[in-house]
């Protein structure tokens, strides 16, 4: 295998930045997506000191269309696209406000179908590759109070699952992973009584490094197989 | 059996096909109709033909965020109470997803997931006051069962769908009943605009629903009392065999 191009959005933090981590392999090219220009900076820098792959930052604002067809255009060519910027909020009707569902909807719903037809576009220029996805366990089963997240992440794997027929002479496959509840700072604008009253940080959870893992064995796999949709949560939770 | 008469209906997109067929059934159950449309036109004509005393129009480009409120406050200017939403308009957008103009998709994921959802948290804020009412969103099969050269239609609805199983149980907090609907294909407007590749991978032969059928199914879900559907899919009598 040559050169590999890979593009992770939402990669200064949280998953991303363990995902992007993990994939650090000689000879990689990782572009790193994201709207912390100062973090994704760092984490870079840092990065292509201990690794052996080349890391470069991309800020982009993924809710500005604009933003993102923009930093997409710049891309000349990818083998691999792993999308995993998120957000998270509160979004039970009553506390919210339609911005918050707004804004939500737009990140993890919108901006994700647009991430992966603009990510499409340049694995189709070429050999094709790998576009795998940061979903959820809630596109699985949907979670009351959390009721447009959980939209955003069922909307995102019809997606997938519509699109693999289109994609398939293309030679792209494509991959969700669906986490159960996992340590990241995603929940940051949650308040402590919201986090107590729907059990959010009851341990078990799994670990960003968890989910890096699974997207790294993903990547590595012989292009035979095409992992459709991988469901991963702590064994220890009661989910079904 | 949960009935009709007199009450306060609100049904988005519902100048013609489904919306229009719901519309003229809830007129024929004696409730009062507030029909919607984008365009000032399209609500005075189909006004027009309904001709019924109990029907009255309003205007929203729903793809707005904005305009969802004003529709609401304007449903509720005289006070009245809100007792069935139907949250209906959707547009469609067949062929491949690599080819789709950026406009088209984010317009078919405004007004096909953020607008009914946006509406069913503005129809539960009314409900929830007076502690009763329905809220029916009406998705499609596509939503179980996602379709190549419908894949962002697909994703669309699937959305819809599960926010209506998650947003149910806090309906259910307030007394407000929600379900949602997952039809096949029906004989409507949205049909019109098929692309060549999606007509020719479905065989050029896509089976439509009646609209007028679709709409009394979905009245007899509603008055019943006894079978609390949480949604229901179906699709024409000879796709089911085909498939």
């Amino acid at each position: 295998m040559g050169e590999e191009n890979i593009l992770i959005t939402g990669a200064a933090s949280g998953m991303g930045l363990a995902i992007a981590q993990k994939l650090g392999q000689k000879g990689r090219h990782i572009l790193c997506l994201d709207i912390d220009e100062k973090a994704l900076t760092q984490n870079c820098n840092r990065l292509n000191e201990t690794s052996g792959a080349h890391y470069k930052p991309i800020a982009c604002d993924l809710s500005n269309t604009a933003n993102l067809l923009e930093s997409f255009e710049e891309i000349p060519r990818l083998e691999h696209l792993v999308h995993c910027a998120g957000i998270a909020l509160p979004d039970d009707w009553k506390s919210t406000s339609d911005k918050d569902w707004d804004e939500l909807l737009h990140i993890n719903f919108i901006a994700a179908c647009l991430v992966i037809q603009q990510g499409a576009k340049i694995l189709s220029a070429h050999q094709g590759g790998n576009i795998i996805s940061i979903s959820s366990a809630a596109a699985i089963k949907p979670m009351p109070s959390q009721a447009v997240y959980s939209a955003a992440k069922a909307g995102l794997n019809a997606l997938h699952k519509a699109l693999r027929e289109e994609f398939r002479p293309h030679n792209i496959r494509l991959t969700t992973i669906n986490p159960g509840p996992t340590k990241t700072n995603i929940l940051r604008r949650f308040s402590e009584d919201y986090l107590e009253e729907f059990k959010v940080l009851e341990e078990p959870r799994l670990a960003a490094s968890d989910i890096a893992a699974i997207v790294d064995f993903v990547v590595a796999s012989p292009s035979h197989i095409s992992f459709d949709d991988i469901t991963l949560t702590p064994s220890a939770w009661a989910w079904n | 059996m949960f009935s009709l008469k007199g009450k306060e209906v609100l049904i988005t997109g519902s100048t013609r096909g489904l919306g229009f067929a719901l519309a003229k059934r809830c007129l024929q159950e004696k409730a009062s109709v507030t029909i919607h449309g984008s365009k000032t036109k399209s609500v005075e004509d189909a006004l027009a033909k309904l001709e019924h005393e109990n029907a009255q129009g309003v205007v929203a480009d729903l793809r707005e965020i904005q305009n969802i409120e004003t529709l609401f406050k304007e449903f509720t200017h005289e006070q009245k109470p809100l007792d069935l939403f139907i949250n209906n308009a959707g547009r469609t957008l067949t062929g491949y997803f690599l080819q789709q103009e950026t406009s088209d998709l984010v317009d078919l994921l405004n007004l096909n997931t953020r607008a009914p959802l946006l509406c069913a948290k503005h129809a539960l804020t009314l409900m929830a006051k007076n502690k009763t009412g329905t809220i029916i969103n009406i998705s499609s099969n596509a939503a179980a069962a996602p379709m190549p050269l419908l894949a962002a239609y697909s994703a669309s609805k699937a959305a819809l769908s599960a926010f209506s199983k998650a947003f149910r149980a806090e309906c259910a907090d307030e007394d407000v009943r929600l379900f949602w609907i997952e039809p096949g294909a029906i004989a409507t407007g949205i049909t019109s605009s098929y692309t060549k590749e999606f007509i020719e991978r479905y065989d050029g032969n896509i089976t439509r629903l009646n609209p007028d059928d679709v709409a009394e199914h979905i009245i007899h879900i509603y008055r019943s009392d006894k079978l609390n559907h949480q949604h229901v899919v179906f699709e024409h009598f000879s796709a089911t065999h085909k498939s």
